[in-house]
C-alpha cells in the first residue's frame, strides 16, 4: 500500500508534506494573498481620484482639504506595505522581519483611518453605498493591522518570558 | 476652607437642573418621542460614536505592535478601549457641535474627524481633560463675573 510516509521515504525531493508544513503552507499562502490585496486595496482610491473624474470617490475627495495629497498618501502607504508582502513572498526569515511587519501595521493603520475619512466626508453626499464601502474596507485594513500587532506583541512575549525564566 | 466663586459653581453644577426644566414640558408636549427627536441628526452621532470606537482601537494596536511594553491582558484592554472610546468620540463629536452652534468657531470636517479620534484614542484621559478644562473655563467666568462687579 502506497502511504504518504512511505512516499516520503522513498523521494529523496518530495512533494508530499506533512500536516503541519501543510498548515504553514496555507498560511503563508494566506498571509501573502492578504498583504498584496491591502497594497492594491491602498493603490484603488488613489487611481480614482487621480485618474476617474466622473467616479463618486473623486467628488468624496473633492470635500476634503487637498485630493491629490490624499491620493498621493494612499500611494506611500501602499509602498510602505509592499515590503512585507514581498519579505512572506521571497524571505520570511528575514533579519528585519520585525521592523518591516511594524512598518507595514502602522501604514495599514493609517490607511484605514484615511478609509474612515473618506466615509466621514462621504456622509455629506447622503449616499449610504459609498459610506458603507469606505467603512467597509476601513474596519477590513483595522482587523489585519490587529493580527499583525497581535503577532508582534506574542513574539514579543515570548522573548520576555524566555529570557526571564 | 472658602470656596472660590460660590456663586458661579452653583450655577455651573445646577446647570442639568435647568436643562431638566427647559426639556421637561418640551418632552410632555411632544405628540411622539419620535417626532421631536427624530430630527436631530442621529446618524452623526453614530458615526462619532464608530470613529471613537476606531480611534480606541488605534491605540490598543499601536500598543500591541511597538516594543515599549509587553501586553499580557489582550481582551481585558480590549473591553475596556470598547467601553469607553465610543461615549468619548460622541462627547467629543457634542462639545465640537456646541462650539459650531455657539458661532465661536469654524471647524472644518477634517479638525472634527481627528477630535473625534483623538478622544477616542485618549479614552478615560479625554474625560479627565474634559473636567478640567471645564473647572479653568469656570474659575475664568468667575474671575471675569467678580472684576466685572468691581467699580
Amino acid at each position: 500500500m502506497i502511504t504518504a510516509d512511505r512516499l516520503r521515504g522513498v523521494m529523496q525531493t518530495s512533494i508530499v508534506l506533512t500536516e503541519l508544513q501543510h498548515n504553514q503552507v496555507q498560511v503563508r499562502l494566506v498571509q501573502i494573498l492578504l498583504s498584496m490585496t491591502m497594497v492594491f486595496a491602498a493603490l484603488d482610491p488613489a487611481a480614482l481620484i487621480l485618474g476617474a473624474h466622473t467616479s463618486l470617490t473623486h467628488q468624496v475627495a473633492l470635500l476634503a482639504y487637498s485630493p491629490t495629497l490624499l491620493a498621493y498618501s494612499f500611494v506611500a502607504l501602499a509602498v510602505l506595505m509592499l515590503p512585507h508582502a514581498l519579505m512572506q513572498a521571497f524571505c520570511p526569515a528575514h533579519p528585519w522581519r520585525r521592523g518591516i511587519t511594524q512598518l507595514a501595521c502602522f501604514a495599514l493603520l493609517l490607511a484605514s483611518l484615511q478609509w474612515m475619512y473618506l466615509a466621514y466626508l462621504s456622509l455629506a453626499l447622503d449616499i449610504g453605498a459609498i459610506t458603507f464601502i469606505w467603512i467597509k474596507t476601513a474596519i477590513g485594513a483595522l482587523g489585519y493591522s490587529l493580527i499583525m500587532a497581535l503577532s508582534l506583541n506574542a513574539e514579543r512575549a515570548r522573548q520576555y518570558f524566555d529570557c526571564h525564566q | 476652607m472658602k470656596i472660590q466663586h460660590s456663586t458661579s459653581v452653583s450655577m455651573l453644577s445646577s446647570a442639568w437642573a435647568v436643562a431638566a426644566l427647559w426639556l421637561w414640558p418640551r418632552a410632555v408636549a411632544a405628540q411622539t418621542l419620535s417626532q421631536d427627536f427624530g430630527h436631530y441628526d442621529w446618524v452623526s452621532l453614530a458615526y462619532a460614536a464608530a470613529l471613537g470606537l476606531m480611534g480606541g482601537m488605534l491605540a490598543l494596536i499601536v500598543a500591541l505592535a511597538t516594543d515599549r511594553r509587553v501586553v499580557l491582558q489582550v481582551l481585558g484592554e480590549g473591553l475596556r478601549n470598547a467601553l469607553v472610546s465610543p461615549i468619548a468620540g460622541m462627547a467629543a463629536y457634542l462639545m465640537v457641535d456646541a462650539v459650531v452652534s455657539a458661532g465661536w468657531a469654524t471647524v472644518p470636517a477634517g479638525g472634527r474627524f481627528l477630535a473625534i479620534v483623538g478622544s477616542g484614542w485618549a479614552g478615560i484621559a479625554f474625560f479627565a481633560w474634559a473636567r478640567e478644562t471645564a473647572g479653568k473655563a469656570a474659575t475664568a467666568l468667575g474671575d471675569w463675573l467678580v472684576k466685572k462687579g468691581q467699580p
